[in-house]
């Protein structure tokens, strides 16, 4: 067998970029960057267009060469090193097969590079093609394909020649919503049995969240914050990191003391504000939409109930059920309604438009973020 | 009513625009046309339609030793020409479309200019340059003459082919570990393929029919078959000139169908 489950065996990441930055004719692509990815990680590069994603994962594969800083792959200083010497397999969004060979030759291109027997060539390529799956479309021209199966035969390329490193370029941007969610299983699939280290490149929030190990979320050409998955999700550390992953409400707040803050109506809410002292100052308080409740107007907001901290009024503006979902509209007094999420049955009651609510949460699911 | 103006529109384009179309066609294609009954007529006199049918004009043609020997020539110089043409233009059109360097735009302009410069100017030129440079073989000078202005064509041809081939193929060949010798000859070369051919058949087909230039830089002793041709039409009229002009559109119908081939099998355009 000779696809391997590659084994971390040493403490060394698999990939270290120490002060790593790209300007073009003063156009900042990436600001100074450091970043380690442990061996057999999946990590995921997840920002907007711009943001300097796709900048950084083309100075790991080096074919593009940082102005400033060191890049390691394996231990040793690969920066200034050509893309072909560094031992690496790219994933693209166009999948970048070649129209004038078929799949098989597609598949052994890499292995014929590397002056692997005929037979050999044969042997692998099969395994991998039955790995994937598509050992029947061999024969084939790529055009012949469908989108997931050319990702497929793709993914199946880089596989046969043992890449230390697999980097994807938004390798299901080009596919539906529906063939996305198999590929991402697929994808994860094969990680997790090779054992490969990967490192993805989307801006997609849903895909980073359901794919990754540990997620650099990236804005502006630089890291915003990096962190596992759940990590991000609960504990953004800036505005832009909870608008960008997930739904959020935002709530104008001004911190008050260390324990609560003035919210734009004039209502003081209990809230950690430690993080952001001094007294006085801006700040925004994120309540994700599902550890918002509905509560009857009736409640006083001095006796919340029902395990919440904090209850403040509003006026129904709409509900609509998504699936498995209810989300209800509330003006809270913010410049645009806040959104409650709950989860939906059939004996859901929706508040009609115009009906006083009070909205509740509990502090412990806010989260007070600077301004 | 959709019917109603299907209808109409049927009749109008249905009718009068083909009409109109066949009607410029022909007038284009019978001056090309009349020749080919002609070559099939009498030889001693070129006339339409002929009086007796015969090959006598293509026999006088393959059993004259200066006609055969014009004609050699020319595809001689013509085959050296587009060899030229394809080693220089394919990797000038590679440095134009994928690098990236200073001055890029402006030495792709030079290398295209002499499609902008009337053929007249630049034989001109060339044979000032040729006597200035004391070039003096015959075939020589008319391989490199013709050779400047067919490159351009296969630059042409060569760019566009080259802007439809996506740089993430020749990027996944580079980071699957090839080097740059490999990526083009295993990758960029097959899949530029049909934009090579095309190139290469319309560099034979100019430099094969070329007259200014070869006019200008031919020196004696070397008569390409157009010249001889254009002279042959000067001081005498011979009626060979028919079959060997019908032999020429032949040759010209041909490839262009070849090219048309090529470039229908070529999934990208």
């Amino acid at each position: 067998m000779t696809i391997q489950k590659q084994t971390a065996h040493s403490g060394m990441p698999m990939v270290r970029l120490e002060g790593v930055a790209k300007n073009y004719d003063g156009v900042t692509a990436l600001q100074g960057t450091d970043l380690q990815v442990e061996k057999g990680e999946f990590l995921t590069l997840l920002g907007p267009s711009g943001s300097g994603k796709t900048t950084l994962l083309n100075i790991i594969s080096g074919m593009i060469d940082p102005s400033v800083g060191r890049v390691f792959i394996d231990g040793s200083d690969v920066t200034g090193l050509p893309s072909a010497k560094r031992e690496l397999g790219m994933v693209f969004q166009s999948y970048a097969l070649m129209p004038h060979m078929t799949v098989f030759d597609n598949i052994a291109f890499p292995l014929r590079i590397r002056k692997v027997s005929v037979a050999e060539i044969r042997r692998r390529v099969l395994e991998v093609l039955d790995l994937v799956q598509l050992a029947h479309l061999a024969d084939r021209k790529p055009r012949a394909l469908s989108g997931g199966q050319q990702q497929r035969i793709s993914l199946a390329r880089c596989i046969v020649y043992n890449p230390r490193l697999i980097l994807m370029d938004e390798p299901l941007g080009a596919l539906d919503k529906k063939l996305r969610e198999q590929m991402q299983l697929e994808i994860m699939r094969l990680h997790t049995r090779l054992g490969i280290t990967m490192i993805y490149v989307t801006h997609d929030q849903e895909e980073a969240l359901t794919m990754s190990d540990r997620i650099v979320l990236m804005n502006n050409a630089r890291i915003e914050q990096t962190g596992a998955p759940d990590d991000l999700y609960f504990s953004p550390r800036s505005v832009f990191a909870a608008e960008f992953i997930g739904q959020s409400n935002l709530l104008e707040a001004r911190v008050v003391d260390r324990a609560s803050v003035r919210l734009r109506g004039g209502l003081v809410v209990a809230a950690r504000a430690d993080g952001i002292a001094p007294p006085g100052r801006d700040a925004r308080l994120l309540v994700r939409p599902e550890s918002l409740r509905l509560a009857d107007a009736g409640r006083a907001a001095g006796d919340p109930g029902q395990g919440l901290d904090n209850l403040i009024p509003g006026v129904a503006v709409s509900s609509m059920i998504v699936g498995s979902l209810i989300k209800h509209y509330v003006d809270v007094g913010e410049s645009s309604p806040i959104v409650v999420q709950e989860l939906s049955s059939a004996d859901a009651r929706a508040p009609a438009p115009g009906e006083k609510v009070m909205v509740g949460w509990s502090v412990k699911n806010s989260r007070l973020l600077a301004d | 009513m959709s019917m109603e103006r299907g209808g109409s529109k049927r009749g109008f384009s249905g009718w009068v625009v083909p009409g109109l179309a066949c009607l410029v066609f022909v007038f284009l294609l019978l001056p090309s046309v009349i020749v080919i009954p002609v070559s099939f007529g009498d030889a001693h006199e070129m006339m339409f339609p002929p009086k007796t049918w015969s090959f006598d004009l293509y026999r006088q043609f393959f059993n004259d030793a200066e006609w055969l020997a014009a004609a050699w020539l020319s595809l001689r110089v013509a085959l050296w020409t587009t060899a030229i043409s394809l080693l220089l233009g394919v990797p000038a059109a590679y440095g134009l479309v994928r690098g990236r360097f200073p001055g890029q735009r402006w030495l792709g302009l030079f290398l295209l200019s002499p499609i902008m410069v009337p053929a007249i100017v630049a034989a001109l030129g060339l044979y000032i340059y040729f006597l200035k440079t004391g070039i003096s073989g015959g075939e020589l000078r008319l391989v490199l003459g013709l050779s400047v202005v067919t490159m351009p064509f296969v630059i042409v041809t060569s760019m566009s082919g080259l802007r439809h081939i996506d740089p993430n193929l020749e990027a996944a060949a580079t980071i699957m570990g090839a080097g740059p010798l490999t990526v083009f000859f295993r990758v960029t070369l097959p899949l530029l393929k049909p934009s090579i051919i095309g190139g290469a058949l319309f560099a034979f087909l100019m430099s094969f029919d070329e007259v200014t230039i070869a006019w200008f830089i031919s020196r004696a002793g070397y008569t390409t078959l157009p010249i001889k041709m254009f002279s042959s039409i000067q001081w005498e009229i011979s009626p060979v000139l028919a079959a060997i002009s019908t032999m020429l559109t032949l040759i010209s119908v041909v490839i262009c169908l070849a090219v048309a081939k090529i470039q229908r099998r070529d999934p990208k355009s």
